[in-house]
């Protein structure tokens, strides 16, 4: 098991290195001189010449992807040219918002996905399965950025249930730093009201940022619910006399979360990508939406950091995914 | 041709199935029966052709067709829906029903193209992947798994960003982001076909490797690939729409349904249809495909049926 952990992070440092091969490259390809992007419009042709031979920018391709790497792995991810931070620091500060977003969604997702891909699986062919299935090629089928739109319409200024966009009111001060998280942090203050005040700014973002989810966890759970139903074992359950619900949610539930595991983590991994239209439309400050800013401002630097970051992120929850195997199904050894 | 032909399979005999033509007409009835059973999956064919038949005629028919060239008429700016502008009009004046309308074209072609050229790259390269093995086979699946590690829509972002803005740069980044999904699929799949027995019989035979990838592997590898493709088209419509929503893909006043759901965000809450129609056309279409996929999947592939 240690050894097979082991193996499976070295791979990733290969992987690693190619994520900043395609990195590199997109930024290669860009059509902007970046050295008269990093000179500024006024400066003169020796100006910009002195910027690219500070930058390296003079050196040969494979030359400059190894700089590159180098200062990837030192942590200086380069700077953005409209926050004038550090990529790292900016990623530090934005991430906890995107992962407290896909977070929610997740539970969110897995609490109605779950139980619904169960009834549509017990009720095959009849009106909750059908059910199930409409809402969740539906669910796939929304443009999230447009949903969101329509909620803010709705239930945000039609009905004034809930605020249209951002974290917190721009009256109100985060609570005190722990995970970043304003859910999180302050119930780890105790301040309740912060907490519900919070909650409300995260509802609606999260939900729209579910529904995909929520559609793959529905359809999964049900196609692997209906094949081990069908198995031999749940019928021996069935026939010792066994209740209904015992076989449902013991025998077969368990054996069917498997391949839904997968499912989940890959889901969480997609959703991490479409933050980007979520945090668009409903001003969350997550690394999504600085992204979007950046690409609209040709500042390369944060999309790349995003984009290395979110593929970390994605490798590392394939690997935790593979290891859950093993707790869920005992029969999988690691060699 | 005999009707009462049996045919033999593969295992009872170690020969090549035989299948008469009688068969595949039967086979055929069987896949449209089962299609047909399916209402959702009739459902989204019928929008479907619908929506194939609005991209060819749309402009024909829009009752303002100039509104998609970006004409501008100010007296008759953000109107709500009525008689004679069913969905509004937008700042420029533009009758939104006919953007929409018009704008059909360009969505499905987008997400056409997209698949055309993720196929072109993908499936070859997943067949020599397959086929060969080897070193080859190494490189270009370590590949595929680095292009894998990424989101598509953060991916497709960077890629369209360092391009520039335009649809034509959103289409050369969906394709880049979309033909590794493509390969590995195609790679799975000729690699299993590769030790079967009539492909080593042919080899036997002494068919060369182009004849045994071309007549033999990739025929077989059809089905699944067309089931990929058809639950993709959805997904692709809405990503190429996402990217021109975020800016970086089809740029105003090009009727785009992305770009016009973005455009309307500004006018939002009070001219509230600016951004509603164009997005629910998004929904549709997508929704559409996406049930005739499912249905084509389920007829095709009953055993990846899940």
């Amino acid at each position: 098991m240690l050894q097979y952990l082991l193996r499976r992070l070295l791979l990733v440092v290969p992987t690693l290195i190619g994520l900043s091969i395609l990195t590199f490259t997109i930024s290669v390809i860009v059509p902007a001189d970046p050295a008269r992007l990093a000179a500024g419009p006024r400066a003169t042709p020796e100006m910009i010449e002195t910027v690219r031979q500070q930058h390296g920018l003079d050196q040969p391709v494979h030359i400059q992807y190894i700089t590159y790497l180098e200062n990837l792995v030192r942590g200086d991810w380069g700077t953005s040219v409209i926050s004038r931070r550090p990529v790292l620091e900016d990623l530090q500060r934005f991430f906890p918002a995107t992962l407290e977003l896909v977070l929610a969604a997740m539970l969110i997702a897995i609490c109605v996905g779950i139980p619904l891909g169960i009834l549509a699986a017990t009720n095959q062919n009849r009106w909750p399965d059908q059910l199930s299935r409409i809402v969740a090629i539906s669910f796939v089928s929304l443009p999230t950025f447009w949903f969101a739109i329509i909620l803010q319409l709705t239930v945000a200024v039609g009905l004034g249930l809930l605020p249209i966009s951002g974290r917190l009111p721009a009256a109100e001060a985060p609570p005190e730093t722990v995970t970043g998280m304003f859910t999180v942090d302050s119930l780890i203050a105790l301040d309740f009201s912060l907490f519900l005040t919070s909650l409300k700014y995260l509802i609606l973002p999260a939900f729209v940022q579910s529904v995909s989810a929520l559609a793959i966890i529905t359809r999964t759970v049900r196609g692997d619910m209906l094949e081990t139903l069908g198995q031999d074992f749940v019928r021996t359950a069935r026939a010792k006399g066994l209740h209904e619900r015992r076989v449902v949610y013991r025998h077969a539930l368990r054996n069917a979360m498997i391949p839904t595991v997968t499912m989940i983590g890959l889901s969480f991994g997609f959703a991490l990508g479409g933050s980007v239209l979520v945090e668009a439309v409903f001003d969350w400050p997550g690394i999504g939406l600085y992204a979007v800013q950046a690409a609209l401002n040709l500042d390369f630097q944060p999309i790349m950091g995003v984009t290395i970051l979110v593929g970390f992120i994605f490798m590392m929850l394939n690997l935790t995914v593979d290891l859950l195997y093993g707790v869920l199904d005992p029969r999988i050894r690691y060699s | 041709m005999t009707l009462n032909a049996k045919p033999t399979t593969e295992s009872e005999q170690g020969l090549p199935a035989f299948k008469s033509r009688t068969d595949d007409w039967e086979n055929l009835r069987r896949q449209i029966r089962r299609f047909r059973s399916n209402r959702l999956a009739v459902l989204g064919l019928v929008i479907v052709v619908f929506l194939l038949i609005i991209a060819i005629i749309g402009p024909y028919i829009a009752p303002h067709p100039e509104a998609a060239r970006g004409a501008v008429d100010m007296g008759n700016r953000l109107q709500p829906p009525s008689s004679s502008n069913w969905f509004g009009t937008d700042d420029m004046g533009a009758d939104i029903f006919s953007r929409v309308l018009i704008g059909t074209r360009l969505s499905l072609s987008i997400a056409a193209m997209v698949l055309i050229i993720a196929v072109g790259i993908g499936v070859p390269l997943g067949a020599v992947a397959g086929y060969f093995g080897g070193k080859l086979a190494e490189v270009i699946m370590r590949l595929t798994d680095i292009f894998l590690t990424v989101p598509p829509l953060i991916l497709a972002l960077a890629i369209a960003a360092a391009l520039g803005p335009s649809i034509r740069n959103a289409m050369i980044a969906l394709a880049i982001v979309w033909w590794p999904g493509f390969c590995r699929l195609t790679q799975g799949q000729v690699l299993a076909l590769k030790q079967r027995t009539f492909v080593e019989s042919a080899a036997t035979a002494g068919a060369t490797n182009g004849r045994i990838i071309f007549r033999h592997i990739l025929p077989n590898t059809l089905t699944p690939i067309m089931v990929k493709i058809s639950m993709d088209v959805g997904f692709a419509i809405l990503t190429a729409a996402g990217l021109s929503f975020i800016g970086v893909g089809a740029q105003p006043p090009a009727p785009e349904w992305g770009a016009m759901v973005s455009l309307g965000r500004g006018y939002l809450p009070e001219w509230w249809w600016f951004s509603t129609f164009p997005g629910l056309a998004i929904f549709i279409a997508v929704f559409a495909f996406n049930m005739l996929g499912d249905g084509l999947r389920d007829v095709l592939d009953p055993r990846g049926n899940k």
